[in-house]
């Protein structure tokens, strides 16, 4: 005989069912828009990637031939992910590097700390287009940093900064770094000041030098710290567009051409939708390899 | 009989309700879009150039013209800037957001939009305005596609050699007529630390197209160019690829903007050739607008481009680089119609005004000298009269803006960099640009060109 199932739930899965619901309630205002301005156009993304749209004339499904194009025939799609990758190396280090030296000389100035965070982190909150503008300036070979180079006799260092395919991308890099790595800086700072400083005396007593202080409690203790800054740099980096779009314009000759610039640039200039969606879809499962590589790392144990 | 008395009270307010939801929701439109009857009209129309003297001057002339003559229908101009431009109205048009009438840059930008059914077929129009007597033939029927005219063209435009006068009277200078002059002259000026071509393209990597333009005319010549844009020789031909080499040459000498053309907006070269470090621009006839603000202390000309090859005679590469185009989606089809219709009246009333809206507004009519205001520029009568007259002979080349199919045109001004820096050759280029061309060959999408005079 089947055993008989309660006719009435207790208060206590009541209450429960109830909690449940409210938060539910709470949450479903915000996956209902995150649905319509995320989950929607991402469908339309993946379904438009399989065909010739071109934003005016009606779609015609075409398989998989924009996926075969982009891996066999776009060579422009490899370079700009190359130099996706190139961006993505030089983030993950050259900004954390800035970032987590000047944080703890920061920390340790027993005055102006205000002033100093101030500074370093104030390029942060300029536009990107205008810091863009400004580099183009200063880049600019015949009246800029060329110029006081050659002023000072030092000619040799003036090159052609955004002309020159072998270094247009670093110099863009550069721009960008002068204007991201006070925001490493401060989420630095901000843990690096959550760190109880005995135990920081404790190590001086047992007589722990700073170096030693710094690799064995220091870098352990912001581990977190570092796993967030390293998957944000990684996904924003492959997700870069603003500087390449105002500075060269993904050139000269393709050479700092991101993958952003080159979907924006198949989808507007050349008018085809349904391939730069193909390219879209293409960048998001590659950003999504960062995404499990860290989820991965964070089920293995690691602090992330 | 019933009697206004007989409305209750609940239904005349309800009435009222909605007659005043309908005011206050949406006043402009209740009396702007009533049609029929004399009643106003209101048309959007949407161009592609926000500079404040253009604007000023389309509202001042074209728009006020148009509307003293039909006062019931009000023109509401929208002005993006071009980049925008390419973005917002396609969206627009797909949204059914779009404007009643349009710029485009030319008739090859159109198709897409055409073929989803957003532009509207104007060959009954042509006849009955008499467009057809009026605007060139080989510029009216530009804008035929797939065996309909979908446009008219509103400013053509040509390249042509801008130069320092005074530094060419200084050192003895005459403007180029051949590939060995213009080289020769091009050395003495590097020699005296002066910049020959300023140029630029780190804004806009498709800018490239002025000097492919150049360069294909130059040397190819606009028959035989002609001949390769109609697919009776392909873009391999030995000659076409000389032309690049040429181009090349001249990039390499330094020529060019010293070879930092990719480190440079075309804003900073033009800053270089004020500043008189470089001597020339090989630039549109849309820079009469500016060119007397940049040289404001020269004195500067305006001559024809030398050619490259024995043989080949001086013709101006003429192209349409503005269009009109109306919404197949506009409630008002005839206020449209007779809009488009203001931009071909009257020569002599187009010539008091038309040299304030340089680059958006030239139409391909035929005009006189006696047609322009006596304040407009002599180089810019002179420089029209000369297209005009060119055009009329059959003597023009072609602008790769204009003539080309959208795709080849898209691969070789964002691939010829590519070359110049040595990461593709000729060859590879051209190769390409076969193969692009023949698709959009097979697909349709290769516009007939008008065949020049031999």
């Amino acid at each position: 005989m089947a055993q008989a199932v309660p006719a009435t739930a207790g208060p206590r899965d009541l209450r429960r069912m109830q909690r449940r619901l409210l938060g539910c309630a709470f949450v479903a205002p915000a996956i209902a828009v995150h649905l319509f301005v995320v989950g929607l156009p991402a469908l339309a993304a993946l379904g438009l990637s399989l065909t010739d749209w071109d934003g005016l004339r009606l779609p015609r499904f075409i398989g998989l031939a924009n996926f075969d194009e982009l891996i066999h025939r776009d060579g422009v799609f490899w370079q700009a992910f190359v130099n996706n990758l190139h961006w993505t190396a030089v983030f993950l280090t050259v900004p954390v590097a800035l970032g987590l030296g000047t944080a703890v000389m920061i920390s340790r100035a027993s005055r102006l700390q205000t002033v100093y965070r101030v500074v370093f982190f104030l390029p942060y909150v300029f536009a990107s287009v205008v810091v863009s503008r400004i580099f183009g300036f200063i880049y600019n070979p015949f009246y800029g940093v060329n110029k006081l180079f050659r002023n000072w006799g030092l000619g040799f260092l003036a090159q052609s900064w955004l002309g020159d395919p072998g270094i247009a991308l670093y110099s863009v890099m550069a721009a960008d770094v002068w204007h991201f790595w006070g925001f490493d800086m401060v989420v630095f700072l901000a843990a690096l000041q959550q760190i109880d400083p005995s135990l920081y005396e404790a190590a001086t007593i047992d007589g722990a030098g700073g170096w030693r202080r710094f690799r064995h409690m220091t870098v352990p203790l912001l581990r977190p710290t570092f796993g967030f800054i390293l998957m944000m740099t990684a996904l924003w980096s492959f997700l870069t567009f603003d500087y390449v779009y105002v500075m060269t314009g993904g050139g000269p000759a393709h050479s700092t051409e991101l993958m952003a610039t080159w979907i924006i640039g198949t989808a507007v200039e050349a008018r085809r939708a349904g391939y730069a969606s193909a390219l879209a879809v293409t960048l998001t499962l590659l950003s999504s390899v960062i995404i499990v590589g860290f989820l991965y790392l964070r089920r293995r144990g690691v602090e992330v | 009989m019933k009697t206004l008395t007989a409305i209750n009270r609940r239904q005349f307010l309800s009435g009222m309700a909605v007659a005043g939801a309908g005011l206050a929701l949406s006043p402009r439109d209740v009396f702007a879009q009533q049609a029929p009857g004399g009643a106003s009209v209101k048309l959007t129309y949407w161009i592609e150039n926000p500079a404040a003297p253009i604007v000023a001057a389309i509202k001042d002339h074209l728009i006020t013209g148009f509307e003293q003559r039909y006062p019931n229908v009000k023109i509401e101009l929208a002005a993006y800037p071009g980049s925008d431009f390419r973005r917002i109205l396609p969206t627009a048009l797909a949204a059914g957001t779009g404007p009643d009438v349009f710029n485009e840059f030319g008739a090859s930008y159109l198709p897409p939009a055409i073929d989803g059914g957003y532009v509207l077929p104007l060959d009954d129009a042509v006849r009955k305005y008499g467009w057809d007597k009026k605007i060139w033939k080989w510029a009216l029927e530009s804008g035929r596609y797939k065996g309909k005219i979908y446009s008219v063209p509103t400013a053509y435009e040509s390249v042509h050699l801008y130069y320092n006068r005074d530094l060419f009277d200084k050192n003895g200078w005459k403007p180029p007529t051949n590939w060995a002059e213009l080289t020769v002259l091009c050395k003495d000026m590097k020699d005296k630390k002066l910049i020959p071509f300023a140029f630029g393209v780190r804004d806009r990597v498709s800018r490239w197209d002025w000097w492919l333009t150049y360069t294909f005319n130059a040397y190819a010549g606009n028959y035989l160019l002609w001949e390769v844009l109609s697919a009776k020789r392909p873009w391999t031909d030995p000659v076409i690829a000389e032309a690049i080499n040429r181009l090349d040459q001249l990039w390499q000498a330094g020529y060019i903007m010293d070879k930092q053309t990719s480190a440079l907006t075309h804003d900073d070269a033009l800053g270089v050739w004020s500043n008189q470090d470089a001597v020339m621009l090989m630039d549109g006839t849309w820079r009469l607008s500016n060119a007397g603000i940049l040289a404001k202390n020269f004195k500067w000309g305006i001559t024809k481009l030398p050619m490259w090859r024995d043989g080949i005679k001086w013709t101006p590469a003429i192209g349409i680089g503005e269009i009109l185009a109306i919404n197949a989606k506009t409630k008002y089809q005839e206020q449209a119609l007779q809009f488009m219709d203001r931009f071909f009246w009257d020569p002599k009333e187009l010539g008091q005004w038309m040299h304030k809206v340089v680059g958006l507004f030239i139409p391909p009519i035929d005009m006189k000298r006696e047609d322009f205001v006596k304040d407009a520029s002599p180089e810019f009568v002179n420089t029209h009269l000369d297209l005009i007259e060119s055009s009329r002979k059959g003597d023009f080349g072609f602008l790769m803006w204009t003539s080309w199919p959208a795709q080849t045109s898209k691969f070789q001004v964002e691939n010829i960099d590519a070359v110049l820096l040595r990461k593709m050759t000729t060859k590879e280029y051209l190769e390409k640009s076969q193969e692009i061309f023949t698709k959009e060959l097979k697909d349709g999408l290769v516009a007939p060109v008008p065949e020049p005079a031999r």
